[in-house]
């Protein structure tokens, strides 16, 4: 396998609800190389999203550890942690979670506002680039409520991206779409990744969707099949 | 410009869109704080600013003074007027007497002059109404535009003037009839505590009035124009020995001066409640965006936010919710102080009684003065109250778990 991306080592993670313990993930064992394509699949409820935050550093893994290029990330405090997911991940949700009040270049420009602290010229030119390569070059004054589902993932997708980050998480990007829109919308995530060297963790419910990865790979059990 | 300075001004003042709610209701209770702070304190500032230039308008900027009876003033007055301080010196008497016309008394306060020598001091034919002033003779006197129409008496009428000096012959079985003076002319300063209640004599007659012989009871005295009054003061009292005292006309009027600073001191902290109240508002606003955001406090951090960051972003709102607030209250505070004589003749007109009411504080109009001080003051406090006021729910948006925060509903 080419350079590690991302890695879960042993992890393991349940919650405690009222006097029951909720096992979700047992004993995940996962590498991702540089550029490499996995995706995940299972059913509503085994974990997926759980795996995804544990990856992103979101959440904690009760055991095991998480490696972002090699390096173990538990020992990073909440901040120097966040500092470090804004520059090594780019994390897409089914829900978009863009900013209502700023239109689709701002929103782009947010990822490099918060990673690089100030935005120039060339940032913006940057990110007018990426909004034309998701195909909203002309959308680029609209805000978020007059576009469509579809436009809106793109626009998340463009954020995800602009900060060149090395790992693209991707959780459920096409949930909220209808089927051509889906498909359209994850070729252009499936090529940008490709095009930038980026790999991409995809955690979708569409075996179609599944099948374009370099790696399929299924939770169940709490364990990756 | 950092991310949450940015997202703090969208959020509060979002393109394109309609100002949200919660900003117009926040923003409006720092206007009207910082409106009423304003407002009040240049009026009170105006009170004690008018009531400096009309004393020393009035009076003159000095006052020299044994608390007797002095006959060599024309001395003193060389050994001031010496002084490349002093502009110019005039002798003064006063008291009070008992004015009459017709069968309708009234005790006003007296002061006799020197037409010419007090021309130099008090820009006496600027305030004359009606009459003239150089008709002012031994046996004439000017009276205030107040006792002219207590006493319905023009330019012309005679008035009685009953003085102390009368009671103390009495009591040695002499009688003194009181003087029967005609009125030269009407003045007015526009100072109600001079115009409600004064006659002016000349210097000859008010010492016959009160018996004083050739003496005067102070020396009023004018400085050269931007000559400092305290400084002034302490400079002169060296050529006198007491108990001479050389005073300012601030220490002479100290009790109105200390009455205007302590209201506007009350009404400070009065009127800032409102703008403690707006800050309620604002943290009431905050923490139901804080909830309504919770998601995006989630992406922010999953992008790479820090606590601190979104601790400042909700901050800021509340920060950037004073600076407009602060900057319209002003602008509104000064539009409304320009226009003040529109707006009160507007209500006089509606409620009537403008003249009592105007007699009452002493003035004509409304006066105004701005205090950068006062200002400068007022712009720090509201906007670091409403910038408070954002801290707690900043705090409580910064220690958001992630996790939680992107999985809320």
């Amino acid at each position: 396998m080419s350079e590690l991306a991302i890695a879960a080592s042993g992890v393991a993670k349940s919650y405690v609800t009222g006097e029951a313990t909720l096992e979700v993930l047992s004993s995940v064992e996962l590498s991702v190389g540089r550029g490499e394509f996995v995706s995940i699949q299972g059913e509503s409820g085994c974990g997926k999203t759980t795996l995804l935050n544990v990856l992103a550093g979101i959440e904690s893994p009760d055991t095991g550890y998480v490696q972002w290029g090699g390096d173990r990330i538990e020992s990073l405090g909440r901040n120097a942690l966040a500092v470090k997911r804004g520059r090594y991940l780019g994390i897409v949700f089914q829900s978009y979670y863009l900013v209502p009040e700023i239109d689709s270049l701002q929103n782009v420009l947010m990822a490099r506002r918060i990673v690089d602290g100030r935005v120039g010229k060339s940032q913006v030119d940057e990110a007018k680039a990426m909004l034309a390569k998701v195909g909203l070059g002309d959308r680029c004054h609209q805000m978020p409520n007059t576009l469509s589902g579809g436009e809106r993932q793109r626009v998340a997708i463009a954020r995800a991206l602009i900060t060149n980050p090395a790992v693209i998480l991707a959780d459920e990007p096409t949930g909220n779409l209808d089927e051509s829109t889906g498909n359209r919308v994850m070729d252009q995530l499936r090529g940008l990744c490709r095009e930038f060297g980026t790999s991409l963790v995809l955690v979708t419910h569409n075996p179609e969707h599944a099948a374009l990865a370099d790696r399929q790979l299924t939770l169940s059990q709490g364990a990756i099949h | 410009m950092p991310w949450y300075l940015y997202i703090a001004i969208r959020h509060t003042f979002p393109k394109g869109k309609r100002l949200p709610f919660f900003t117009i209701m926040s923003v409006t209770g720092v206007v009207l704080g910082t409106l009423a702070l304003v407002v009040v304190l240049s009026v009170f500032n105006g009170f004690g600013h008018a009531i400096r230039e009309v004393v020393a308008d009035t009076t003159g900027d000095l006052k020299v003074m044994n608390g007797r009876i002095f006959e060599d003033y024309e001395d003193k007055i060389d050994l001031l007027t010496e002084s490349p301080l002093v502009d110019s010196a005039a002798p003064s008497t006063f008291g009070m007497v008992m004015l009459q016309a017709g069968n309708r008394p009234i005790f006003p306060q007296v002061q006799g002059i020197e037409v010419d020598r007090e021309r130099k001091i008090v820009p006496l034919d600027d305030y004359i109404r009606y009459g003239n002033l150089d008709e002012l003779d031994d046996d004439s006197v000017l009276i205030s535009s107040g006792i002219a129409n207590t006493l319905r008496i023009r330019v012309g009428d005679e008035v009685d003037i009953y003085t102390p000096l009368m009671i103390e012959r009495l009591k040695q079985d002499e009688v003194l009839l009181p003087r029967l003076m005609r009125v030269a002319a009407v003045f007015e300063t526009g100072f109600t505590k001079i115009d409600e209640n004064t006659v002016i004599t000349t210097l000859r007659t008010m010492q016959d009035l009160y018996g004083l012989g050739d003496g005067v009871h102070a020396i009023k005295v004018k400085l050269k124009p931007g000559v400092d009054a305290d400084f002034a003061a302490r400079e002169l009292q060296g050529k006198f020995e007491p108990p001479f005292r050389v005073s300012t006309w601030l220490e002479s009027n100290a009790d109105y001066l200390a009455i205007i600073e302590f209201e506007k001191r009350m009404m400070f902290f009065i009127l800032l409640i409102i703008v403690l109240v707006a800050s309620f508002s604002i943290a009431t606003s905050l923490f139901t965006s804080v909830v309504k955001k919770t998601r995006e406090i989630g992406l922010f951090t999953s992008m790479g936010a820090t606590s601190q960051q979104i601790i400042a972003c909700f901050c800021l709102q509340g920060f950037s919710v004073g600076v407009v607030g602060t900057a319209i209250g002003f602008a509104l505070s000064f539009a409304l102080l320009s226009a003040r004589e529109t707006i009160i003749d507007a209500i006089f007109s509606v409620i009537g009684g403008k003249e009592q009411t105007m007699q009452f504080y002493f003035f004509s109009e409304l006066p105004v003065h701005y205090k950068p001080v006062d200002l400068i003051v007022i712009a720090v406090l509201s906007i670091s109250i409403a910038t408070l006021a954002g801290l707690v729910p900043s705090i409580k948006a910064g220690l958001l778990k992630p996790v939680e925060a992107l999985r809320s509903e």
